[in-house]
């Protein structure tokens, strides 16, 4: 028989998240617990008394955790109403590019002072009365706390890109119980994001205060220490120094003497998080809106809208004449540039989990989950055949199409690979996202898509169950799979992708009491 | 006899005094009154049962299937145990009257209907 | 004139001062009382034990039923105590908002007391509109927290509810209202023949003997001496607060109940003060659980008077000792000086005169009747002689 002990999910949480050294101390765990048993000080997670002296029965922290498996496709159902969904997006209703009208935001921030913009017109027009960010520790230093904005000028200060921790999740918590906050918005990594949204699907009361949650794009954050050892020994660069930390393509070492050291993504990736190689998610696919960078436009962001209040806020922004956009269409290598990244994430994290996993060394819990499904998941799966859930309506190109052209392709229906079919309908191969990026942006105008696809392609039936399909996907490490006939190997039925299963996967959206 | 006049004065006007099971006052906005608990939202842990100050509160079994009781014969009426709870599951009601000849009569119980 | 012989009246438990019960042994000769005994201990209630077997949290609401009538600077007190143990501070603006509360309380307890010192000399009139005028301040304060008496508005690290700013005009309405009632007894009671002939140089307490039997609070104060916790050790916001500290020359009981209308209209002033200041921001901290090993002492000028808790902790979630000073228990010295020489009559007036809350004060201890000497239990021990009922009396 368990004992109540046992029945504490802290104990999981420490032995899963805290001792393998994922957390990241984003500090939902501390807003969450009802008894502040948890606490975040000086860069650590202390757990300050037993909380079996105080309930029977808990499961808060663990659930809420951001890596942890509990309540993963619940939180899809606050972004799932959207229109739209794509590989290495997520679930969106329009992206496009964006910056702040005023100049001084943009010179302040990072790249188009999009979020400064958005939270100060809506802090004016009291949408929301504070919001979460995070600034500078201190004047010279480069590691960030989180900063709570009662008043728009106060955002001035943030700093809204995110190369280390930030328990801004922490800081929601304070601002409802310490301030009393009601209408919240809060500004987070893709990790933080995820956790603010378990706390939603959890219904944990601190949720009633939150409005609107900003997304940003994320590749990994550093651990510390580790990097300012790293920069002194490499490239003989003192923590105290830097000025900031570009990234386009390759890390940017901005010093205060003006010097730039570019280092490599391989170089540098060994120094991060070791929670944040096997994350999957770039683009903060829970936020109601994300914001990126456009490399390589300056002074410009992409934005990704996911749902209807981030549509209004933003709405109401371009109304005021405070945020200006362009299409993203016109800017196909901004596209490209920005998938790149998200797949470029997602394959590291692929890697990362499978190396760990042929080592014997602790997955986090979210990351076995993305993989293997619970035994009603299976079932639900299996029963569900591949033409229920297809995309019927495929967009195609024929094998004439230049790399451009199909760039631009991609831009405006932001799938990232189409099958190639001839005059008669006949499919003949599929081209994808990482076909176009061996080729240099100059020479794309000149190559045919037949040059560079492949035409070994991996198909399916319209009968076949869906975790037959997935099987396949997994097997072959690819992210879609198109359905053809059955008699006729060459005739184009429909294609299906891992968010499409993924999709059928989340569960109904709970009433929010 | 200083206050002579004030007495006169008073003497032509309406009582102050609310005749109270005739009349009566709606409470303010936030009054602490019983509290009542939501059982869809309650996850069982038990915390309103170990904090509440003068053990007013008593939780039969756990989890989804967790039974509450509440005497409001010991109840202070402090609201902590609504504070604390993570998932809203208590409400403070605005009643106040809660007295009874019996105190069996006393106990509200809560359970989570399917 | 003397009788010669001195009789013993016995007064109290059950006594027409007061609802509470307390024991004095009065030696009179004729109509003058020229000693008196006063025996504490009949409303013994154990909260200093209780506290040891509560946790943190659940002892903020123990603290607040220690007294009906102070329940809010009994809460400051723990609080700020146990706040004190942490290392931690509440915030700007939680402290403001404990000042606004104590204040309203004040009011609400000195009122209160007015009512019960009038009705004493049997002056009932004046009583019912002291108390029908006291509604006002109690419906602010269940405005504000959501109680009538037992406000819960103190937690450790801050305070629970914040006052929003819809409230702020009917508060100030009621404290307009008050300030024109307060004003106009204040008046009443220096031309009114009655209050005067049953107070003036009744319960006489002079400068030298309070300082020296360690009177607090208004009585101190109505002896002229200018004592206040909140002025000379300010606590919560009462350092940027501008106030000032009312004494009273008389000595006797007419002079305490100015002290008290005086206070009155003092704290009007520093609540509108506090309002109209009040910075924005947090109101809480959030605190851990348990606590770190160690003691703290806190004061907090309660509308009685000077209030001290102690409080010993053993870094568990439950506190392992915990001490209350409430103000009556250093004021019973000097009521005792006050007796002297005055007439039997007025005993009800003088002991109502220094506002006592016995069962705040009543405490135990054991003594050995026939060695006569004190003893320490714990609670098993203590259950144990309870059940065998030997040797022991209370005192």
């Amino acid at each position: 028989m368990k004992t109540s002990k046992d029945l504490i999910a802290y104990n999981d949480l420490k032995r899963r998240i805290i001792d393998p050294g994922f957390c990241n101390l984003c500090g939902a765990c501390e807003s969450a617990c009802p008894i502040h048993a948890l606490k975040i000080e000086n860069r650590r997670l202390n757990y300050t008394h037993n909380c079996a002296d105080f309930m029977d029965f808990c499961s808060i922290c663990y659930d809420i955790c951001p890596f942890t498996e509990a309540l993963l496709f619940e939180t899809l159902g606050f972004v799932a109403n959207a229109p739209n969904r794509a590989e290495g997006i997520g679930y969106y209703r329009r992206m496009l590019l964006a910056q702040a009208v005023d100049k001084k935001l943009r010179d302040l921030s990072h790249s188009g002072g999009v979020v400064t913009a958005l939270l100060m017109h809506a802090i004016k027009t009291g949408f929301i009365d504070s919001a979460i960010t995070s600034e500078r520790e201190k004047e010279t230093s480069i590691e960030i706390r989180p900063l709570l904005s009662l008043v728009p000028d106060d955002l001035l200060s943030t700093v809204d890109y995110e190369y280390f921790p930030s328990s801004v999740a922490m800081a929601f918590g304070k601002a409802v119980h310490e301030y009393g906050k009601t209408k919240i918005a809060f500004v987070g990594t893709p990790c933080h994001v995820r956790a603010i949204r378990k706390l939603e699907a959890w219904e944990h009361k601190i949720m009633n205060s939150l409005r609107i949650v900003i997304g940003l794009t994320c590749l990994w954050s550093f651990s510390l220490p580790e990097l300012t050892r790293f920069l002194k020994e490499r490239y003989g660069i003192e923590a105290g120094d830097i000025l900031r930390i570009d990234m386009d393509g390759k890390y940017k070492v901005s010093l205060k003497n003006g010097k730039v050291a570019a280092i490599s993504i391989p170089e540098i990736k060994a120094h991060t998080l070791s929670i944040c190689r096997m994350c999957e998610d770039f683009t903060s696919e829970l936020a109601d809106i994300s914001v990126g960078g456009a490399h390589p436009l300056k002074d410009w962001s992409t934005v990704i809208i996911r749902t209807e209040i981030g549509e209004e806020i933003f709405e109401e922004a371009v109304k005021a004449d405070v945020i200006r956009t362009r299409k993203i269409e016109e800017e196909p290598n901004v596209y490209a540039h920005f998938v790149r990244m998200s797949f470029l994430k997602r394959k590291y994290a692929t890697e990362e989990v499978e190396r760990r996993k042929k080592h014997g060394e602790p997955v986090p819990p979210i990351s076995i989950r993305l993989r293997e499904f619970l035994p009603r998941e299976i079932n639900l799966l299996s029963s569900l055949k591949a033409e229920h859930i297809m995309t019927k309506n495929v967009i195609t190109v024929t094998p004439e199409t230049t790399l451009e052209g199909l760039l631009a392709i991609m831009t405006r229906y932001h799938h990232t690979g189409y099958p190639i079919v001839d005059d008669e309908g006949k499919l003949l191969g599929i081209v994808t996202f990482d076909d176009i990026s061996k080729v240099l942006p100059s020479k794309r105008g000149g190559v045919l898509v037949r040059e560079v696809a492949h035409s070994k392609i991996v198909t399916a039936h319209p009968d076949s169950s869906l975790m037959e399909i997935y099987e396949k996907m997994i097997q072959h490490k690819i992210g879609k799979i198109i359905i053809v006939d059955r008699k006729d190997h060459r005739k184009l039925l429909g294609i299906i992708t891992k968010t499409d299963i993924m999709h059928v996967l989340k569960w109904p959206m709970k009433k929010l009491v | 006899m200083a206050i002579i006049a004030e007495a006169i004065k008073w003497l032509l006007k309406h009582p102050v005094t609310i005749k109270y099971p005739f009349e009566r006052e709606a409470p303010p906005k936030g009054f602490r009154g019983r509290p009542v608990w939501d059982m869809h939202r309650c996850i069982g842990c038990g915390l309103c049962s170990r904090i509440c100050p003068s053990g007013a509160i008593e939780i039969i079994g756990r989890g989804q299937e967790a039974k509450i009781k509440h005497y409001v014969d010991r109840c202070l009426f402090c609201g902590q145990c609504s504070e604390s709870c993570p998932r809203n599951a208590i409400k403070l009601m605005n009643d106040f009257e809660h007295a009874r000849y019996n105190r069996d009569v006393m106990i509200y119980e809560y359970k989570r209907e399917t | 004139m003397s009788y010669g012989s001195i009789v013993k009246v016995p007064f109290g438990p059950q006594h027409p001062a007061l609802k509470e019960p307390e024991h004095f042994l009065f030696e009179i000769d004729g109509e003058i009382i020229v000693n008196v005994k006063p025996r504490i201990g009949y409303n013994h209630r154990g909260i200093e034990k209780a506290f040891e077997r509560r946790t943190y949290i659940q002892n903020i609401y123990l603290a607040e039923r220690i007294c009906g009538i102070c329940s809010d600077a009994h809460t400051t007190c723990y609080t700020q105590a146990i706040e004190d143990l942490l290392g931690l501070d509440a915030p700007p603006r939680a402290r403001y908002i404990r000042v606004i509360v104590a204040e309203l309380e004040r009011i609400h307890s000195h009122s209160l007391w007015l009512g019960i010192a009038v009705h004493e000399i049997g002056f009932d009139t004046f009583f019912m509109y002291l108390w029908r005028d006291r509604e006002a301040v109690m419906d602010i304060l269940e405005l504000i927290s959501g109680n009538r008496v037992h406000y819960a508005m103190n937690t450790i690290g801050g305070v629970r509810r914040d006052i929003t700013p819809e409230i702020i005009p009917k508060i100030i309405r009621s404290l307009d209202f008050l300030e024109k009632r307060t004003k106009y007894y204040m008046k009443a009671l220096r031309s009114e023949r009655t209050v005067l002939k049953r107070t003036v140089d009744v319960g006489v307490l002079k400068p030298k003997d309070a300082v020296e039997l360690c009177a607090v609070g208004p009585t101190l104060r109505a002896s002229g001496v200018k004592n206040d916790v909140r002025g000379d050790d300010p606590y919560a916001a009462y350092d940027e607060i501008p106030f000032n500290i009312v004494t009273d020359d008389g000595c006797d009981v007419f002079s305490r109940m100015l002290v008290r209308c005086g206070e009155i209209l003092e704290s009007i002033n520093m609540i509108r003060y506090a309002l109209d200041h009040m910075p924005s921001g947090m109101l809480r901290v959030r605190m851990p659980m348990a606590v770190k090993p160690g003691e703290a002492v806190s004061r907090v000028e309660a509308p009685r008077g000077e209030l001290i808790h102690y409080v010993k902790s053993n870094g568990s979630t439950r506190p392992e000792r915990y001490k209350v000073r409430s103000p009556t228990l250093a004021n019973i010295p000097a009521l005792c000086r006050m007796f002297i020489g005055q007439h039997v009559a007025d005993i009800p007036i003088i002991l109502a005169g220094i506002d006592p809350c016995f069962a705040c004060m009543d405490r135990l201890v054991f003594i050995d009747v026939k060695t006569n000497k004190r003893k320490s239990l714990d609670f098993e021990s203590f259950s144990e002689m309870v059940r065998k009922q030997r040797n022991f009396r209370l005192a």
